[in-house]
């Protein structure tokens, strides 16, 4: 079943015109690119391939979100191709992997409810993978979080981000009434019960604690955020929202007691340029670099922060992108976020099942705070917490997750546009569509 | 050669910005012909249907919804919801939408709809609290009550 | 539910509304800002794609030139790094050197890819990138095309040989000295000790930093120092205008007591006995303290604060290359406050020789020296006398221009004859060169502080009657002015002369 093939396709050639208009300038102009060519077909086929596949199968979920992440996956390639051909030839293939990875989960899977039945083994996936992580991990850049396997560097984070989100978005299904009404009363609050409360509570707290002591507080503000938005938003109280600032506040004051390089972050934040050839380096020079970009940029292949920025490649990827692309090129990688992250939440209203809208918001909460917390360090606006920007930043796992989280969202999306038929049914009806 | 790179730089930037025209345009357009934008209530559904009874095929409690786009049900897997059950015809009946409230039309099914215990021989308004009977599915139809 | 996703969603818009802002801002508002800011390199970078100009004395010896990487390293005798290792970059890269080694540091300046410019070639930036004044390297359209572009050369007033002469004499001692031609205005030589080679300072920079005693720091047109009894001239200017009779006898005792409107104040000289009875060019001649105390004194403090007007305190310097405020030209000035509208007996008779709060740069004093040669008109000092564009047409020559006139050629006239009677039976007699008819002024300057130093000074201009060159030159712990500094001074006035024959 076609629909609409033509226009569907257009918003496929966009990704694609940029990734390939982007390859042939690196390619005139910076050597050790020849190669790249191969691997940049084969992202090119892959993406062709997986909209295809949507076509045929008739997809019918939200038809922006893929190609809008294509397009912010595309510039990152490019930029990353630009700081490292190297590089650039491994996460190509992360890509074009995380492509199919994406696909499967749209059409294997074929009903995302079958991710929140076992919420418990995913709360204790996501604890077993942190400890790991924290008792075997390699440590790098100051933060314990890479694991080895074989050659490998996975980074166990970035899966316990998707294990706990569905293990929120079930429970909070589940539970949302209780967490919501609350059962005891205390004075003019009515507070819920600590069966109904602990398990959420001792989660979070958990996840956070092994983070912490990773010394990741980067993802560890992600997750809190995460988990408070989820809370508010299926709960609907904006009490809990206003009792997480305070928490925060408490929790952030402690880290700076307790942590010496929390000390040093915010010193460094509050003045990067005093020590620019020492440890206010990272900070400064992604201010010059983004400084330097102005409203057109320097063009791209012509920054200097792809050499001077440290981290070019990962954290500080918007700072090369900012200079090379200028104000324009950022704000649209800005913009491009600010769609997809909005695309989750027309996807959370439309779901017709609270697991799902659950879920999707979760998500849509997710890549929003991982982006504003990297972007807002990269300018200065907060202080500087590392972690790599979605679907842009270099990195194998990272690339994988969001791609399976952005199969999980289709899938909601698809399951949800084709109304609420029930699983059996479905079963029986294949997909047809 | 300078001047085609040069372009190319600007070419990459622009891409950007129409495919971002693309998506805001034709969100514009989903939003204004998506029939949960124009929903006073901010809802798409205007009813929903809860199965009461079923023999095999649906579960007891599986809710439908009904949106502005209507809903078409039948044994047929075109329908919008496909019941498993031997007694219902390829295409047996619609639910639609006129003025947000919900009618039901038989189409010429083999065994008939059912509501509250008398077979319709013509669209009927369904109110709130109504049983469809189609086969040996038994839905109950209420207002869908939107959450927010 | 959905009302919570949907107020989530506002928020989270705000939030990336705000990121974009900051993005605005560091983009577009503090794009230049950050440009400037120590360890930003980019500028320095920038500048690559244009193949810069060189810097040359009047006489077409080369000061700064840029070569390419590997004849530098030829010419420097060590590799040079790649200063950028941008993948892609195929216009020249360059490296400036200076042939002159240590010898004009200060004035030239100094070009590094980790410590930026500095000096003229922080200063003649534009020029030396052959860029229009509201042309920069960050323009788009040439940034992105690359073109080929080449920068100005620029001539400047300076002699390498009357340079090389003051450096010579200098080594071992601090301080500065500054050459004038007193006609035109054009600065002939700019010295700032102590030196470093300006080739070495990316290799040996924190050899260089040891050196202490402001070795990154002009100190000819930076630097305020006591002028000591060079300040005469100044004084001498007030007086003659308020009417001083030149030959009336004034018996110095060595000792003198002014007593005014209840304030009294002595005054010492450091000859014990004094100087016996002397008139105007004696007092000039011998400096005589007590002489120029107690006559201005009698003059009253509003012609000598006048005088200093005329002269330029409290003033900045025109010098367009070191306007900038802070690695610039300071002004001269009579007390804290630059010029004041009174001064008490005690202020105004130790300004008269030159103590109390009194303090000149090394170049104001020259062109003080300057104008007394040039009969009492003082030239707008310069030190670019042409600019050349890359296919050497001349896009810029220096006009003389007149500043300040503080003295009339009679007054000037009188104060010459002081300073050629210190030549012949004063201070500097030491000095004297035979065959020129050499005019100077000699000055002791005592510097407060927990350990009191003095600082020589010497000014001179030479031939007397038709000058070439004006000098000023102070020694820091230099003792007496005939000392330390008269002879870098000579050494100096003889190169030039050498090189008008």
């Amino acid at each position: 079943m076609f629909r609409r093939p033509v226009a569907n396709l257009s918003l496929y050639l966009y990704p694609l015109a940029v990734l390939w208009v982007g390859i042939g300038i690196l390619y005139c102009t910076v050597k050790g690119t020849e190669q790249i060519l191969w691997q940049a077909s084969l992202f090119s086929a892959a993406l062709l391939a997986f909209f295809l596949l949507n076509q045929v199968l008739g997809y019918r979920g939200d038809r922006f979100l893929l190609p809008t992440t294509a397009c912010l996956v595309v510039i990152g390639l490019v930029i990353i191709t630009r700081i490292d051909p190297e590089l650039a030839r491994k996460q190509f293939l992360w890509a074009t992997v995380g492509l199919g990875i994406s696909a499967a989960c749209v059409w294997g899977i074929r009903d995302y409810r079958r991710l929140g039945r076992y919420q418990y083994i995913w709360a204790l996936l996501a604890i077993i993978m942190l400890a790991v992580t924290l008792f075997f991990g390699v440590t790098s850049g100051g933060a314990t979080s890479w694991l080895e396997l074989g050659g490998f560097r996975l980074e166990p984070e970035e899966m316990v981000k998707v294990a706990m989100i569905i293990f929120l978005a079930n429970y909070l299904r589940n539970n949302r009434e209780l967490l919501a009404i609350g059962t005891i009363q205390i004075g003019r609050f009515s507070v819920p019960e600590p069966r109904v409360l602990g398990p959420l509570a001792m989660m979070v707290g958990v996840a956070l604690l092994l983070l912490a002591a990773q010394k990741s507080l980067g993802t560890a503000l992600v997750f809190y955020g995460v988990a408070l938005f989820m809370v508010y938003v299926a709960t609907q109280k904006g009490t809990y929202l206003l009792l997480g600032i305070p928490v925060f506040l408490a929790t952030a004051w402690l880290g700076f007691k307790i942590f010496h390089h929390v000390q040093t972050r915010v010193e460094i934040w509050l003045n990067p340029w005093s020590s620019v050839y020492a440890q206010g380096s990272q900070i400064a020079q992604s201010l010059f670099a983004i400084g330097n970009g102005g409203l057109w940029g320097m063009g791209l292949g012509q920054g200097f922060g792809a050499v001077k920025v440290p981290a070019a490649q990962t954290d500080f990827i918007f700072a090369v992108i900012a200079e090379e692309l200028g104000f324009v090129g950022a704000l649209a990688v800005i913009l491009l976020f600010v769609v997809v992250i909005y695309r989750c939440f027309v996807i959370a209203l439309k779901a017709n099942d609270e697991f799902g809208t659950i879920l999707a918001a979760g998500l849509g909460f997710l890549f929003a705070f991982e982006a504003l917390i990297i972007l807002a360090g990269v300018t200065k606006l907060l202080p500087l917490t590392g972690i790599p920007l979605p679907w842009v930043s270099y990195g194998g796992s990272s690339m994988l997750v969001h791609m399976f989280m952005l199969g999980c969202l289709s899938n909601i999306s698809h399951v949800s546009e084709r109304h609420s038929a029930p699983l059996q049914v479905k079963l029986v009806k294949g997909i047809a569509g | 050669m300078p001047y085609v790179l040069l372009g190319g730089r600007y070419l990459l930037v622009i891409l950007l910005y129409l495919f971002m025209f693309r998506v805001v345009t034709a969100l514009y357009g989903d939003l204004r012909s998506a029939a949960w934008y124009r929903d006073k209530r901010n809802s798409p559904f205007v009813g929903k249907l809860e199965v009461l009874t079923s023999e095999g095929g649906l579960a007891k409690g599986q809710v439908f919804k009904v949106g502005l786009s209507g809903l078409k049900i039948g044994r047929g897997t075109n329908n919008d919801v496909v019941l498993p059950d031997s007694f219902a015809s390829q295409e047996h009946a619609k639910f639609y939408i006129v003025q947000e409230e919900v009618w039901l039309e038989d189409l010429s099914s083999s065994n008939g709809t059912w509501v509250n215990g008398e077979k319709i021989m013509a669209p009927i308004q369904l109110v709130p609290g109504d049983y469809v009977k189609i086969g040996s599915i038994t839905f109950q139809y209420t207002r869908w009550q939107n959450e927010g | 539910m959905s009302k919570g996703i949907k107020r989530a969603a506002l928020g989270l818009t705000l939030c990336f509304f705000i990121l974009s802002g900051g993005l605005a801002y560091w983009q577009i508002i503090a794009s230049a800002q950050l440009l400037a800011k120590p360890g930003n390199l980019r500028s320095v970078y920038l500048e690559q794609q244009i193949w810069r100009g060189g810097i040359f004395d009047r006489n077409g010896e080369i000061l700064a030139k840029s070569y390419s990487p590997a004849d530098a390293a030829k010419i420097l005798g060590h590799p040079i790094e790649a200063a950028i290792t941008r993948p892609g970059d195929n216009y020249p890269q360059q490296v400036v050197l200076f042939p002159q080694g240590d010898a004009f540091t200060h004035i030239v300046g100094t070009y590094s890819f980790i410590y930026g410019r500095s000096g003229l070639e922080a200063s003649l930036n534009q020029i030396l990138l052959g860029l229009g004044p509201g042309e920069s390297v960050q323009s788009h359209a040439g940034q992105l095309l690359k073109t080929q572009r080449r920068g100005n050369d620029v001539v400047l007033t300076l002699d390498s040989k009357i340079q090389s002469a003051g450096v010579q004499a200098f080594k071992g001692k601090l301080g500065a000295a500054v050459a004038i031609a007193p006609k035109t205005g054009q600065i002939l030589a700019m010295i700032s000790s102590p030196t470093f080679d300006p080739n070495q300072l990316d290799n040996a920079y924190s050899t260089i930093a040891k050196t202490g005693n402001q070795v990154f720091v002009n100190k000819a047109i930076s630097s305020l120092y006591p002028p000591g009894s060079v300040m005469k001239l100044v004084t001498s200017g007030g007086l003659l205008r308020s009417g001083l009779d030149v030959n009336a006898l004034y018996d110095d005792t060595g000792h003198a007591r002014v007593t005014q409107n209840g304030q009294s104040r002595d005054v010492v000289e450091i000859y014990k006995n004094g100087l016996g009875e002397i008139n105007f060019f004696d007092a000039l001649a011998k400096s005589s303290n007590t002489y120029f105390a107690t006559r201005s004194a009698l003059a009253g403090a509003e012609q000598f604060l006048a005088a200093a007007q005329r002269f330029g305190f409290g003033q900045r310097i025109p010098l367009s290359e070191f306007a900038d405020s802070n690695n610039g030209v300071l002004p001269s000035s009579i007390t804290k406050d630059g010029v004041p509208n009174a001064l008490s007996l005690g202020q105004l008779m130790d300004s008269s020789y030159g103590q109390g709060q009194v303090q000149v740069t090394p170049l104001h004093e020259a062109m003080i020296c300057a104008a007394v040669a040039n009969n009492g008109v003082m030239m707008r000092p310069a030190l670019v006398e042409r600019v050349l564009n890359p296919a050497q047409q001349t896009i810029y020559r220096l006009q003389p221009k007149v500043w300040l006139t503080p003295l009339t050629p009679q007054e000037a006239g009188l104060i010459r004859q002081g300073m050629q009677d210190a030549v012949v039976h004063g201070t500097a007699q030491g000095l004297a060169i035979s065959g020129v008819d050499l005019a100077a002024k000699t000055g002791t300057a005592e510097v407060g502080g927990p350990i009191k130093t003095t600082d020589g000074w010497f000014i001179a201009f030479a031939p007397a009657a038709d000058p070439l060159i004006a000098v000023a030159v102070v020694v820091e712990n230099g003792e007496s002015g005939s000392g330390a500094a008269g002879p870098i001074a000579r050494d100096m006035i003889l190169a030039a002369l050498r090189e008008s024959r």
